[in-house]
Order: structure tokens, then sequence, then C-alpha cells
């Protein structure tokens, strides 16, 4: 029997084109385009992966602004079957979001296979896998560096940071992707100008009736640690030398 | 009316959201799969085989193509982002692709529904590669000039010539090849008499005669192809026989825009490179990026940069809107962005000074390959003729070559 | 006072979490809790008032989560502090919901202010660090290793035996590879050689080895060594999504300093980069940069560094 897989996709700042005010380390978001946060092709990739041998369709479902239209046309033209669109006004704190993309998942009803990426690339709070194997009761396959079916069973290598743990859960089971389970495929032409086609359904966060429970975000600065920035050019013997005079004075060596 | 045009909006650049996410999935593929190998494909002036496979199963051979014959059915603007994206990192391989819109677009426009099922499915797809052969050694812009011949001989066509700078022309499986098949009629009427061939790789007679060492594009290479007594079926004819160089002239019209969007590739990463080194690099005890002389500089980069860049998806708009006046705005586009980026890339290396000329460096590979942009596609001597001849059609009708 | 658990499987970070729980209250009651059967006589001594051990419970994520909920419910308290280790963040997320209360991870800094929660944490890719709140009784933090030294000198806590319902597995494990632990753990070293894409072949680790046993160096890496060319264990891998990491001295050889890479030593000391590519973005995030070929430049600073030694012993 073909089984669904929904796929978590979201919308974020591109980190590498924030713009800060070195005085004050303050952020203008207006001028920082977006970009699909960089792990997601990761899982929308295996997703797409997986279909093969699962015959059912992909959905992926994203919680943010109208912004993040241009970031599902990318995993539609991806291959993603269709998209769903959890519309809000702003940020959503992880835990809204968790009870929010339950509420949502439930409508996308029957699927057999969640993917999301281990984390964001702008919060990175990697909050969202636990909640949702919390909220809905199923097994959950975090940091998975490989993830393969066997019958029913879904079987994944988890990353972890001293060892690497074989494990196996049967479906309908959440699995969280790190980076290195695949390489994203790059669309054609034809297929980004095919996924202007697809169905994208939008669904306002309102009506699904959630509220946040008191995480706020209370200041942000970009103002990183300033480094001193010598560079040393020259023949090697010359340049080590300099290097390792800056070191010793350091105290570092 | 704003001379030449009817209006301020006939200058309009019109984009998709699409276009954009091409862009950026185009310079991803380029990133990753290329500029990790642009050292080496320069030392070894050789592309690997399995990096120009990616590249056509990424359908980039067909971006130009029709859906129904396996391409990816895009615009000309999805053609410019192509070529400026893949220019920014491999000027190199913009030339490998755009050969093969050489010989897809003269069948295209020109060619017979067998034709068309035959050669450009494999070639949009990546599964084979192909070139165009009108230039000889004695004959360049001026294409009526060429000294092929081919014959007809019961039921079949016997060509007989060499062709010269022949890009990509050691790759390609498939060919369209111009000959001369009857003698012009006059001295006026020099360009009757042609007729455009396919041939394919391993006909009789048919062999790369020499490889010719060449300035820049390293990776991408030139050869002659000798043609002797090359025997292909009436079916290979493309067109009508005797309108060849309408065939080879629209070809070139098409392609036109695709060197200007090389060109602007080039002006692009220039561009980019300077200004980073100019904020990085301290001489004097200031950044470079504070002396007035290096900023005239880059501000008259950016000037001619952004320059190009609207004459070039302008162009690719009109295009893409079907109108006459493309013509125009494509001579000016190849004109003024290959020169524009010719002069971004001598003042690059002024900026970059002693570095600049240091391959390792990366800039002064940009200013070889941009030479022959000036050059290819119609020599911008040539331009400038249809420039002003397309103008006077434009707005008086009246061919100024014919009065 | 409501009392604050602290759990994490990872055996220093749990007393480090104890140190932290002592700053947002220094006297509410902190339990710590640990699950199985192993020694808890470092945790004892970690500064906790009690030591909640939950016998035969295994240490992964689904069992912890609702194994650290149930003690919660015991001791009436939503106020809880976990390691932000994969496994912690994963636990993190399910206490969240299990407990009705927001969480935050990958947290650095933690304390109580005008009846709230504060937490310092790094977003977007390290370039941004950001201060946010959680009502002051309700919460659960993630905290990361090394944000917090352990406490010394403190009385032996009591260890009491908490029993929780069998919870439900609903993820067999079905084998483990162990990584060797390298020689000492990067987020103590004081001196870390990192090495990057600018190494040509793993062969050639033997000169970053070289240079590492020269300095009395640990050696880490970037991601594209150990995750995709598996030159190097993922314990080596510095970055947003490897360690992060706060040596004295941080000398990156061959790596060109993306921001994912730049994420995980923020904190770091000195840093130092050898590059042979003038414009990456490396040179902009560094205090000493030598620009040149690693394969020149190691070498060479190996040589001079052992040639300083050898000034220094006299011979």
């Amino acid at each position: 029997m073909p089984t669904n897989t929904v796929v978590l996709l979201k919308h974020v700042y591109d980190e590498s084109q924030l713009k800060v005010d070195p005085a004050t380390g303050g952020i203008d978001f207006s001028a920082v385009p977006g970009k699909m946060s960089s792990f997601d092709r990761n899982a929308v990739e295996e997703a797409l992966r997986l279909r093969q041998q699962l015959g059912g369709t992909v959905t992926s479902l994203t919680l943010g602004t109208d912004a993040a239209v241009k970031s599902i046309r990318e995993a539609l033209a991806m291959g993603v079957d269709r998209a769903v669109l959890v519309r809000t006004s702003g940020e959503t704190d992880a835990y809204a979001a968790g009870a929010l993309l339950e509420k949502a998942l439930a409508r996308l009803q029957p699927w057999g296979l969640l993917l999301c990426a281990e984390g964001s690339t702008d919060t990175y709070t990697s909050l969202l896998p636990g909640m949702l194997a919390q909220r809905l009761g199923l097994p959950l396959i975090s940091y998975a560096r490989s993830l393969k079916l066997d019958g029913g069973a879904l079987v994944g290598e988890r990353s972890l940071e001293r060892k690497t743990v074989t494990v196996r859960a049967a479906l309908p089971a959440i699995a969280s992707v790190v980076s290195e389970i695949n390489e994203p495929r790059i669309p054609t032409l034809l297929q980004i100008m095919g996924a202007a086609k697809k169905e994208l359904s939008v669904t306002q966060a309102e009506s699904l009736g959630v509220t946040e429970q008191g995480y706020r975000t209370e200041s942000m600065s970009g103002k990183g640690r300033e480094r001193k920035r010598v560079v040393i050019e020259g023949p090697v013997q010359e340049a080590v030398s300099r290097l390792l005079d800056a070191m010793t004075r350091e105290g570092v060596v | 009316m704003v001379f030449p045009f009817k209006s301020l909006s006939d200058y309009e650049i019109r984009t998709r959201p699409e276009h954009e996410a091409f862009r950026n999935f185009v310079r991803e593929f380029m990133e990753k799969e290329v500029a990790p190998l642009v050292t080496r494909i320069e030392e070894r002036n050789e592309f690997p085989m399995e990096l120009l496979d990616k590249v056509g199963a990424q359908g980039f051979q067909g971006i130009g193509v029709p859906q129904e014959y396996g391409g990816q059915g895009g615009d000309q603007t999805s053609v410019v982002i192509f070529s400026e994206e893949t220019s920014r990192v491999c000027p190199a391989l913009v030339t490998l692709v755009g050969v093969n819109g050489l010989f897809t677009t003269p069948l295209q426009l020109f060619g017979t529904e067998e034709q068309k099922r035959r050669y450009l499915a494999p070639v949009a797809r990546g599964e084979k590669r192909s070139a165009h052969a009108t230039t000889e050694a004695v004959a360049g812009s001026d294409v009526a000039g060429i000294q092929t011949r081919a014959e007809k001989a019961g039921g079949e066509w016997r060509i007989n010539g060499r062709k010269a700078f022949i890009s990509g022309g050691d790759l390609a499986d498939f060919f369209v090849v111009l000959a001369r098949t009857a003698p012009p009629p006059g001295p006026k009427e020099r360009w009757k008499g042609l007729t455009m061939f396919v041939v394919e790789k391993g006909a009789k007679g048919f062999s790369v005669a020499r490889h010719m060492e060449k300035m820049g594009l390293r990776g991408s290479h030139i050869v002659e192809l000798q043609l002797d007594d090359v025997s292909v079926p009436e079916e290979s004819v493309v067109g009508k026989e005797g309108d060849g160089f309408k065939v080879a002239m629209e070809t070139f019209d098409h392609g036109r825009i695709g060197v200007a969007a090389q060109a602007l590739g080039i002006a692009q990463v220039v561009f980019e490179k300077s200004l980073n080194y100019a904020m990085q690099r301290t001489t004097f005890g200031r950044p470079l990026i504070q002396h007035q002389m290096i900023d005239s500089y880059l501000a008259d980069m950016l000037i001619r940069l952004t320059g190009a860049r609207h004459l070039v998806y302008w162009a690719a708009s009109l295009a893409d809107a079907g109108r006459t006046e493309y013509q125009l705005a494509a001579s000016m586009a190849k004109a003024s962005a290959t020169e524009s980026a010719e002069w971004i890339a001598e003042k690059a290396i002024n900026i970059f000074g002693g570095a600049g000329v240091i391959v390792e460096t990366q800039v002064e590979r940009f200013l070889r390959d941009v030479e022959i942009t000036k050059v290819y596609e119609g020599a911008n001597e040539i331009q400038r003729l249809v420039i002003i001849r397309q103008l006077i059609k434009q707005t008086l009708g009246v061919d100024v070559l014919q009065a | 006072m409501t009392p604050i658990l602290t759990y994490s499987e990872d055996g220093e970070l749990a007393c480090e979490l104890v140190a932290a729980a002592r700053e947002i209250s220094p006297s509410a009651e902190v339990a710590a809790v640990v699950l199985g059967d192993g020694d808890v006589s470092s945790l004892s001594e970690s500064g906790c008032d009690v030591v909640c051990r939950v016998a035969g419970a295994a240490p992964v994520p689904e069992v912890a989560a609702s194994a650290v909920a149930e003690v919660a419910r015991q001791r009436a308290t939503r106020m809880v502090l976990v390691g932000s280790t994969k496994d912690g963040k994963e636990v993190a997320g399910r206490l969240s919901v299990l407990l009705g209360c927001p969480a935050a991870t990958e947290c650095s800094r933690v304390g109580l202010e005008s009846g709230r929660l504060r937490v310092e944490r790094m977003a977007f890719g390290g370039r941004v660090s950001t201060v946010a709140s959680m009502p002051g009784d309700s919460f659960v933090v993630a905290l990361r290793p090394r944000a917090y030294a352990r406490l010394g000198g403190a009385a032996k806590a009591g260890v009491t035996e908490v029993v929780v319902p069998a919870a439900r597995r609903s993820v067999s494990v079905e084998s483990v590879a162990g990584q060797p632990p390298s020689a000492l753990d990067l987020t103590r070293a004081d001196r870390i050689v990192s090495v990057g894409r600018g190494l040509k072949k793993k062969e050639d680790l033997e000169l970053i080895r070289s240079l590492a046993g020269a300095m009395d160096a640990s050696i880490g890496c970037s991601r594209p060594l150990s995750a995709d060319l598996g030159w190097l264990g993922e314990e080596s891998h510095i970055g947003l999504t490897g360690i992060q990491v706060k040596p004295k001295l941080y000398l990156a050889v061959g790596i060109s300093g993306q921001l994912q890479h730049l994420a995980g030593i923020r904190d770091a000391g000195v840093v130092v980069a050898i590059n042979n590519d003038k414009t990456a973005p490396i040179f902009s995030s560094c205090d000493y940069g030598v620009v040149g070929d690693l394969y020149q430049v190691v070498p060479e600073l190996v040589a001079q560094l052992s040639a300083a030694k050898g000034r220094e012993k006299g011979y």
C-alpha cells in the first residue's frame, strides 16, 4: 500500500547576508533575502528518495509568512507533489509551532512518514522533532545520517557526538536528518517552471487556535567578537617567524 | 516616442520568480560542481567528461529547446541567466554548452520534423554533443566567402572543404556544416547559393584535422574540420537548398545574446573580486578602497556593468516578447557587454596590481577569456553595422544596404 | 521554593548543569536526575541537594524525557535544565510538550531577572547573539557543554531512588558503533589545530598531527573532513552542527571559514589561520593569518616551534 510522506520546510533569513550595524550590533532584517533553511533541502531530498519505495506522495508543510512561497516553490521544483502553507503573521515560538504543526498534520492524514531537518539555520533550536514525536506519540529517529525502509519499519543511523547508533522504528514514524544524509538535487529549468503549476494550499494559523507559551526574544545583536585580522604575507620562513612571534606575545604557545 | 522606440515601456525588463529560482540553482550547481575544478581545467586545458555529463543531465544543453523535443522549453531570459551565472565561474563552459545552441537553433527554426526528432532530443538531454561549422580560415565575418562546396550526386550530397575555429568540434557527435551548393548569381548576391547540412561524426571522409591553440577559454577547444568527399543524404539539408546564409544568420542572431551574457558574467565576477580585494587590501596604511583612484575605477566598473546588464536582459525581454527590435537590442548588448567586460577585467588587474597577473588569483584568466567574446557570434565591428542597419530599417523601413 | 531539576546523559555536563541551577537560584533545591545504575559519586558531589536515580531506565531520549517529566510531577516543578547535546535537545523538545512550558536550546548563559528566566543563545549560524526570556517558574533550558564550570568543594548529596512507570520504547537499538574517544575532549582543549578542505589527501593528516604534537594541541576539523570525506570522526567536527569549542588558541589550517564553521569557534581566544587563498573568509575572522600553502607553512612552523623548544631547554 502506498505510504505518503510529509516533509517540514522553513523559509529563513539567509544568515550569510545579514547586514549588521558595526556600532550597535543592530540587524536590519528588511534588507536580508530569504532562503530555504539549508538542512531542509536534505529532508526534501530524503523524502523524494524514499518516495520511490513508499509509492505515495510527498507533501511539504510550512509555517510562515507569504515570503515562504519562494522556498516552497523550490521544494516543488525538486519534486515535492504538493505544498501546504500555514500562514502566520510573523515569528512563531517553537512551542506554538509544534502545536500548530500537530493540527496541520492531522489535516494531512493519512501519512506514514514525517521528515524534517535536525534544525533550522536561523534559530537552530532543534526542538521540533522531539516536540512532534511527543505530541503525536510516534517514534522518532533524530539526527539520522542514513535512512532505509525495511518492510514496514524505518531503520536509521543516528549520528551522535561520540557514537553512531543504528535504530529501528515501525511506521508511522518521524525522522530528523543531518546534512550528511544526502546531496540535495538541483532541479532543472523545466522542473522549476512546472513547480509554478503545482498545488499550494494556504491555511491561516489563527484558524487553528493555538497560543504561545511565553517565550520572548528580548534582544538580538550581530556584534561579533572583533578579531585583530592581521594578515601576514611574504616568504614562508619570514611569515612563520612573524606568526610565532605574535603567538608568543599572545602567550598561547 | 522615445527614439528609436515607441515609448519608454519598450525598455522594460520582464522576469518571473521562476527566473530567480533558476539563477539560484544554476549558481549553486556551478559553485558546487564546477568551481572546485576550475584550476584543474585551466591547468590541463580539459574538462573532465563526468562534469560535462552532469552539465548535460541537468538539461543545460537544451534550455532553449522545446519540451516536445526533449528540451527545457526555456525562454531567452533563461538562456541569458544560464550564461551569466556559468560565466561567473567558468566562461569556457558557456562556450562548451553554447555551441550546442548553434546546432539546435537552426534545426528548431528550419529543420524538418524528422530532423528535429532525430537530433534535438539527444542533444537537449545531454546524451550527445553538437557543434556548428560555418567559419573557415578565409571566411569569418564574410560568411558568403566560404570555400567549402557541396555537389549533388545521385540523390546524395558530396561535401568538400575545410572548416576552421570550430568550438567543441572535438567532442561533437553532430554538426551543422555550411557549404556552397551553387555559384552566386552576381557579385551583389554572394550570399545566395549556400546550403546548411547536418553531418554526423564518423561520416566517411569527415575528420578533425587539427587542434588549434588559442588564447583563453581553456578547456573549450577549437579545431579544424576536414571534409573529403563526405556523403550525406538529401534529408540532411537544413532549411531549403540555397537558403544557408539565412539559416546561419538567424542562428547567430539567436546566439548573440548568449555571448553578451557570457561577457556579463565575466564583468560581474571580476567586479566582485575587485571590490572585495579593495576592501581587504591595505596600502600606504589604508585600505585600497580609501584611495580615490581605486574608487574611480570601481565606480566606472559598476557603471559599465550595470549598463551592460540592462542591455542584455532588455534584449532578452524583447526576444521573449517576440519583438523584431530584438536584433537591434541584441547587437547593442553584445557590443556593450563584451567591451565593458574587457575594460572591467583590465581595470581589475590595475586594482590587484601584481597579484592580478598571478594565475592563482583567478583574475587574469577572465581577461584572457573575454577577448574572443568580442569576435565570435558576429564581431563587434559587424554588430555596429547591424545596429545602424536595423535602426534605419526599424524607424524608416529602409534597408541601407539595398538603398 | 520549587526545586530545579537537572538531567544530562553526559556525566560531566550533568555536573555543570547543577552549577547553572545554583546560578538561577542559590536557595532552591537542585535535584539531579540520573538514569540507570551507573556510578553517581561524581554527580552527588557536584553541589546538588539530591540525586534522583531512576534505576532501570535507559538513557535514550524518549525514556529520559518521560522519566524526568515524572520526577518533575512528583516534585511539583516545571523548572528543568538539560544538556544541549543532540540527545539532550530531543529530550528538551519532548519535555517542553510533557510539561507544557517553553523551551530553549543551545544556551550559553541562564539567569533569573525580574521574575523571568533569561537565556543567551546564538542564532543565524552564530552571527547573532540572542537574549530571550521565559516565565521564571516554567521552562526547559538546554545548556551547552562547558557553558558552566562544575562547582568545587561541595558536600556529598544523598541519593533517592525514584520509581517511574515503565516508558514505552518505540525505537529499538540495533547496534552502536562507538567512535574511539579522541585523545582529549576538544571542548576542554587549550589548543586546537583544526584542518579543512585545504588538505589534499588523508595521508597528509600526518602533517597536521606533527603540528599538533609540536604545539601540544588537539586536532579538530571542519565539516567536509568528517562528514563528507570521513578522514576524521564526527567528534572532531567543529561548527554549528558539530561541537563548539573555546580553546586559548585555535589554529585553522586550510579552512576557508564558512559561517557554519565560525559558529563553532566564536569563543576561542586567539584564532590563527593558514590558507593559500587570500580572499578566504577566515582572514576576516582571525587574529593572525598567514597567506601561504599549508604544505610549506606547516612544516616550517613545526621546524621553528621545535627549534624554539630546543632553545628553551638550553641545547
